[in-house]
C-alpha cells in the first residue's frame, strides 16, 4: 500500500467511524404505533381511617408525659378502595387499592395506563370505598363538630377542641367513600387522556394537554 | 492454548494490525482506547462549563432550544458535547473489551476492573442525566422509564412516576436535582479515576497529542457537518411517535420498555454480577503465575527493579547486613507476575519463580545444546502473547523460533548467550510499545540493548547481530520484513565461532549509590 493510500485509507476509516457514532447518537426511533392513544389513570389521595377512638379522662392524660397527651385515643386502620376504569361500557381493570408504607396508613398512589384506539370514546372511573367506616367515627365526628361550634374563638380552643379540628381537616383531606367520573372524549392518535384527583375540589378530573389542564384546573367540567 | 492463540486474543491482534497498518502502532487508538476516555471527558468538562452557564432550569427545553439556535458558538458546542459523550462510551467498551481479552482484570488487577466498571456506570449515569436535561421526547421518555425501574424499590413513599404523569408541570426541583447530578458525577468520576490508575507506576493518562487533536476534531467536523436538532418538548400529554434515540445512552429504552421492573432489576443484577465475576474467569490456574520472589543472597540494592516495576510493586528497604544497604521486597499483592523485574537485575536476584534471569539462561542452554542447532541460524525471540503466533511465518523464513512468556522479562543474557553460542542473529520481536500485557516491557528492553539501561547487553556483544522489531500476532508482513531485512544485514558478517560454554557477566557495573536517580 502507498503511503497516499494509507493515509486515503486512515482518513476513510476515521470518517467512517465517526460517521457511525453521528448516525447512533440520532438514530429514529419508532415508540409509539400510530394508531394509538392513551388513557392515564393518575391518582394520589389519603386514605379514610377505619378507627375507634375515645377520650381520655383528665386522670389518664396526667399519666402521660405532656408532649405526648391527646384527649383523643384512636385506633384502627386506612380504608381500602375498589377502582374499576371502563371504556365504553367495558371494563378496562378492576383493582383494590390501599395506603403506601408498612402500616398502610400513607396516601395511595395509584398509576395506570391503558392504551386505547384513537376516536371517540366514553371513559369512566369509580373509586370506591370497600372498608365501611366505623361507627365510632361517625359519632366522633358528630360531636366533634358540635364541640367546636361551641368553642369560643380558635385563639382559646382547649387541647381536645384544637386536636377535634386537626381531626377534621384531616378528614377533609381524606378520600370520600365514592368517586367517579364519566366523560367522552376525541381522543386523536397519540393523545393522552389523565383522569386524576383533585384534592381541593375532592373529584375525579380529566385532563388533557392544554395549558389550563397543565396548571391542575380540569380541562373538562369534571363528572361525578 | 497459548495466549495468542484464544479467539478473543486473535480477533483483537487482527483488528490492532489493521489499525497498526493504518495509523502506526503509535498512533493506534485501539491502544490508546483508555487514555481516549481520558481526553473526551476533559473534553466533556469543558463544553459543558459552557452550556451550563446558558441553561436554565425553570425553562430547560427552551434554553436548550436557544443553544442549538445559535449557529455560532452554541450549536456546535452542544453537538461536540454529545458526540463527545458518544465517543466516550465507544472508547470505554474498546478499553474494557481489550482488558477482558488480555485477561488483565484478576488479582491486583481487580481494583482497577472495579473501579472501571464504577467509572463506566457513572459516565451512564451522567450521560442519561445531561440527555434528561434537554427534557425533548427522548429526555422524557428516559426520565420517565427511569422512573418506572425506579419505582420498584420499596424504599420511595410515593412512586417517582407521578412526577411525570401532567397532573402538574415537571417541578424545578426536578431539573435542578438532575443538573446537579450531571455536574456532581464527573467528581465521583475523579476519584474512581485517580483509583482506577493508581496501583501502576507511570500510568499514561493522555493519548499522544496528535492523536488527542485528530479525534477532537473530527468530533468537531461531525459537530459541524452534522449539527444536532430539536426534537419536541417532552409532555405528559402526547404519545410521541418516534423519537431520536442515541444508542449510546438510551439503547437499553427499547430493551427495558416492554419489560417487568422486576426482570429489569434481575436483568441488571445479574449484568453487574457478571461483570464483576470476569476476573475470576480470566483469572490463571492457581499457582501458574506465582509473584515474584527476591533472592536476598543476591541482590545488591541496585534499585534498578523498583524503578521498572510497572505495578509499584516493589520497594527497597534497609538491610541489616550484607552487601548493599537496601534490599528488594515484592508486595505480593501488588505483583501482577509479570516477570519485568528478571529483566531488569542485572545479577538475576528477582523475578517469578521458574522466570527469573537465571532459568532463562537454564533454558537457553539447553536450547543452544539441542543437537539441531546450526551455528549462524537466525534466532526470532517472539512474545507468546504477540508474535509467538507468527512461529509459522517466522519459520517459513528460515528463523527460528524461541518462545519467551514476555520480551519484557527477558535478560539480555539470553541474547549475548545466543549471540556468542553461535547464532548468526537474534531478533525480538516485542509487542507493540502500547501493546504490552505488561505495560513497559518492550521501552524497558529496547533500553537495555540500545541506551545502556541497568542490566544493559554487554559491549562486548555485536549490536549487528541484534535486532528488536513490534510485531503484534497478526503483523505477518512486518515479521517476515524483518527477517528478510535481519538475514540479509548479518549475511555479510563472519560467521561467530560458538561457545556454549561462555559466562556471561551477571553484575552491575556500577555501585548503587552512584545510579540511584539517574535511570529512571
Amino acid at each position: 500500500m502507498t503511503p497516499f493510500l494509507r493515509r486515503a485509507a486512515a482518513a476513510l476509516f476515521a470518517v467512517t467511524l465517526t460517521a457511525a457514532i453521528v448516525a447512533l447518537s440520532r438514530a429514529p426511533f419508532k415508540v409509539t404505533r400510530d394508531d394509538q392513544a392513551l388513557l392515564r389513570v393518575s391518582w394520589s389521595g389519603r386514605p379514610a381511617r377505619i378507627e375507634r377512638c375515645r377520650e381520655l379522662s383528665d386522670e389518664e392524660l396526667e399519666k402521660v408525659p405532656p408532649h405526648m397527651r391527646q384527649r383523643l385515643e384512636c385506633e384502627g386502620r386506612s380504608a381500602r378502595y375498589g377502582v374499576r376504569v371502563l371504556s365504553d361500557g367495558a371494563v378496562l381493570s378492576t383493582d383494590t387499592v390501599s395506603g403506601g408504607g408498612l402500616r398502610g396508613d400513607r396516601s395511595i398512589h395509584m398509576l395506570r395506563e391503558y392504551p386505547v384506539v384513537p376516536g371517540p370514546h366514553t371513559f369512566a372511573v369509580e373509586v370506591a370505598r370497600t372498608d365501611s367506616a366505623g361507627v365510632s367515627e361517625k359519632a366522633e365526628e358528630d360531636a366533634g363538630d358540635a364541640r367546636a361550634a361551641e368553642a369560643p374563638s380558635e385563639g382559646q380552643l382547649d387541647r381536645g377542641a384544637r386536636e377535634r379540628q386537626e381531626r377534621r381537616r384531616q378528614r377533609q383531606e381524606r378520600l370520600p367513600p365514592r368517586l367517579r367520573i364519566d366523560t367522552t372524549v376525541a381522543l386523536a392518535p397519540g393523545a393522552v387522556l389523565l383522569i386524576s384527583y383533585d384534592p381541593i375540589e375532592r373529584r375525579l378530573v380529566a385532563l388533557t394537554g392544554d395549558r389550563s389542564a397543565q396548571r391542575g384546573r380540569p380541562a373538562s367540567p369534571p363528572a361525578r | 492454548m497459548t495466549p495468542a492463540k484464544r479467539p478473543g486474543r486473535r480477533l483483537l491482534a487482527a483488528a490492532d494490525a489493521l489499525v497498526n497498518r493504518l495509523y502506526g502502532s503509535s498512533l493506534n487508538p485501539l491502544y490508546q482506547s483508555g487514555t481516549i476516555v481520558v481526553a473526551l471527558l476533559l473534553v466533556l468538562l469543558a463544553t459543558g462549563i459552557w452550556l451550563v452557564f446558558f441553561y436554565r432550569i425553570g425553562a430547560p427545553w427552551a434554553s436548550v432550544g436557544r443553544i442549538t439556535a445559535d449557529p455560532w458558538i452554541g450549536r456546535w458546542m452542544r453537538g461536540l458535547h454529545r458526540y463527545a459523550s458518544d465517543a466516550a462510551i465507544v472508547a470505554t467498551l474498546v478499553h474494557a473489551a481489550r482488558i477482558i481479552v488480555q485477561r488483565r482484570t484478576w488479582g491486583p488487577h481487580l481494583l482497577a476492573w472495579v473501579s472501571g466498571l464504577v467509572l463506566l456506570g457513572l459516565l451512564l449515569l451522567c450521560g442519561v442525566t445531561g440527555f434528561v436535561l434537554v427534557w425533548d421526547t427522548f429526555g422524557r421518555a428516559l426520565a420517565v422509564e427511569g422512573a418506572r425501574i425506579l419505582d420498584a424499590l420499596p424504599v420511595l413513599s410515593e412512586p417517582v412516576s407521578r412526577t411525570f404523569v401532567g397532573e402538574r408541570p415537571v417541578p424545578g426541583t426536578f431539573f435542578f436535582l438532575t443538573l446537579f447530578i450531571h455536574i456532581a458525577v464527573p467528581l465521583g468520576m475523579g476519584a474512581a479515576l485517580w483509583l482506577h490508575i493508581s496501583r501502576l507506576a507511570r500510568p499514561a493518562v493522555l493519548p499522544p497529542r496528535r492523536l488527542t487533536w485528530t479525534v477532537v476534531a473530527l468530533l468537531l467536523v461531525a459537530a459541524l457537518a452534522a449539527p444536532l436538532g430539536m426534537d419536541a418538548e417532552g409532555t405528559a400529554f402526547a404519545l410521541p411517535p418516534r423519537i431520536t434515540l442515541d444508542w449510546f445512552y438510551g439503547g437499553w429504552l427499547p430493551l427495558t420498555s416492554p419489560l417487568p421492573r422486576g426482570a429489569v432489576w434481575l436483568a441488571g443484577l445479574a449484568g453487574t454480577v457478571l461483570l464483576l465475576l470476569v476476573p475470576r474467569w480470566t483469572r490463571p490456574a492457581p499457582g501458574a503465575r506465582p509473584p515474584s520472589v527476591v533472592d536476598e543472597a543476591i541482590c545488591v540494592g541496585c534499585w534498578q527493579c523498583a524503578w521498572d516495576c510497572p505495578y509499584d510493586a516493589i520497594t527497597m528497604l534497609p538491610r541489616a547486613s550484607g552487601r548493599a544497604e537496601v534490599v528488594a521486597r515484592v508486595d505480593p499483592e501488588r505483583c501482577v507476575s509479570c516477570g519485568i523485574c528478571a529483566g531488569s537485575c542485572a545479577p538475576m536476584g528477582v523475578g517469578p519463580p521458574g522466570r527469573t534471569g537465571r532459568d532463562q539462561l537454564a533454558r537457553v542452554r539447553d536450547f543452544l545444546a539441542d543437537p539441531g542447532r546450526r551455528p549462524g541460524e537466525l534466532v526470532a525471540i517472539a512474545c507468546e502473547s504477540g508474535a509467538g503466533a507468527l512461529a509459522p511465518v517466522l519459520e517459513r523464513e528460515g528463523a527460528v523460533v524461541y518462545p519467551v512468556d514476555c520480551a519484557g522479562n527477558l535478560h539480555t543474557s539470553v541474547v549475548e548467550l545466543l549471540v556468542r553460542g553461535g547464532a548468526g542473529g537474534v531478533l525480538v520481536l516485542t509487542c507493540h510499545a502500547r501493546d504490552c500485557r505488561n505495560r513497559e516491557g518492550p521501552r524497558w528492553l529496547a533500553d537495555r540493548i540500545y541506551a545502556g539501561r541497568e542490566a544493559e547487553l554487554e559491549d562486548r556483544v555485536d549490536r549487528r547481530r541484534v535486532a528488536v522489531v513490534p510485531a503484534g500476532a497478526h503483523d505477518d508482513g512486518t515479521a517476515t520484513t524483518a527477517v528478510r531485512r535481519f538475514r540479509e544485514g548479518i549475511a555479510a558478517l563472519d560467521r561467530p565461532a560458538a561457545d556454549v560454554s561462555v559466562e556471561v557477566d551477571q553484575q552491575c557495573e556500577r555501585p548503587p549509590a552512584a545510579r540511584r536517580g539517574a535511570r529512571r
